[in-house]
């Protein structure tokens, strides 16, 4: 069966405006309706719905912010690896899944324990024990079954971590150690990709936009050093506030990059206190 | 002498001489001083200091300052 009758068919009986113009819009069932008359999958008939104009609904209020259905589709055309799902990881994959982009690469060898239970959004009592991975996907599906997922059930390592992150177009550094951020970087520059890193200890937070020809993480930490693994957070710890607050900055830069929105936090350092209440912005040089 | 303007952040605060405020304040060093004279005179210990950023560029310790630059130091943050 031809999904774009069927999508037609469906999209007149309901209708957004966005910019003065009236588009035609899919319900959720309408678009589950079709990928199983068609076998499409879901993203698959919203793809095709937004080619065609017709606007799932469960976008309506995005579009003033990705700029119209071309930039519903952009998402839903996109791919972003997130590397780490804990108190960061968590967070932006479900942001990323609310705002329809397309495909989610979901990377942490990890398994939920209690002590994540404060901030990390995935983990509840029930999934205890369960890879964060597995975890995310199942959460993932429940919030928008149209973004597809590739799980890895494992933790980073330079021999897999290229392998894991190839064909994605942005990664989101939302790691908890120096080292695995370092080598993500390596695999970002190796496969020309940016990626987004955000990192917090306590009432403190920072985010930045890395791009391969950046100074990056050097600019921002100094010099590799195996011997320091961790920062401030290792004594101060990590409530559910902080985590929630650069996660959110970071879907945004990762949906910005996507959008081709120029302004960015490229080359600079974002830091936040929340107990002094500032932000403040350090311009990010090589030495 | 050089005057620089100093502020510290996070955690950091704790060592501006002024009170505990992140706000940027003045000292004064003999010319020729380094990012490392700055931290001593401080008195904030080393593994809290490894981000400074002079004039928003992150510097060693050796680097020599030069007078009106403003340093920052940040505590390393890495959780996630």
């Amino acid at each position: 069966m031809d999904p774009a009758k069927l999508i037609k068919a469906k999209a007149n009986e309901k209708s957004i405006v966005f910019d003065e113009v009236e588009y035609g819009a899919l319900s959720l069932a309408a678009v589950r309706k079709i990928a199983s008359i068609c076998s499409l999958s879901l993203r698959e008939v919203e793809v095709n719905a937004l080619e065609m104009g017709v606007i799932p609904q469960r976008y309506e209020r995005s579009l003033g912010t990705v700029g119209g259905p071309a930039g519903q589709l952009q998402l839903l055309r996109s791919r972003v690896a997130i590397v780490g799902l804990g108190g960061l990881g968590g967070l932006v994959a479900e942001l990323l899944a609310r705002m329809g982009v397309g495909t989610l690469v979901l990377i942490d060898g990890d398994r939920f324990s209690e002590s994540n239970l404060n901030r990390q959004i995935i983990s509840t009592e029930a999934v205890l024990g369960v890879q964060k991975a597995f975890a995310a996907a199942t959460r993932l599906k429940e919030i928008n079954a149209a973004v597809e997922h590739v799980v890895f059930a494992q933790f980073a390592t330079p021999h897999n971590l290229e392998g894991m992150l190839s064909g994605s177009d942005v990664a989101v550094d939302c790691l908890d150690n120096l080292s695995t951020r370092f080598m993500l970087q390596d695999g970002c520059r190796a496969l020309n990709i940016p990626f987004v890193h955000g990192a917090i200890a306590q009432f403190y937070g920072q985010v930045a936009v890395i791009y391969p020809g950046d100074p990056g993480l050097t600019a921002i930490y100094g010099p590799r050093d195996n011997d320091k693994e961790h920062g401030i957070e290792k004594e101060l710890g990590n409530p559910a506030t902080t985590p929630a607050l650069v996660a959110s900055l970071q879907a945004q830069e990762t949906l910005k990059i996507l959008l081709k929105i120029e302004k960015s936090f490229r080359n600079r350092l974002l830091f936040i206190d929340t107990i002094q209440g500032c932000f403040e912005t350090i311009q990010l040089e090589g030495e | 002498m050089i005057k620089l303007e100093v502020a510290l952040f996070a955690t950091l605060r704790r060592y501006n001489p002024y009170g505990e405020s992140s706000d940027p304040f003045t000292i004064q060093l003999p010319v020729g001083s380094t990012v490392e004279q700055v931290l001593n005179e401080l008195k904030i210990p080393v593994k809290e200091s490894k981000q400074v950023f002079v004039d928003n560029v992150r510097r060693e310790k050796d680097y020599v300052l030069q007078d009106g630059q403003r340093v920052a130091v940040f505590p390393p943050i890495a959780g996630g």
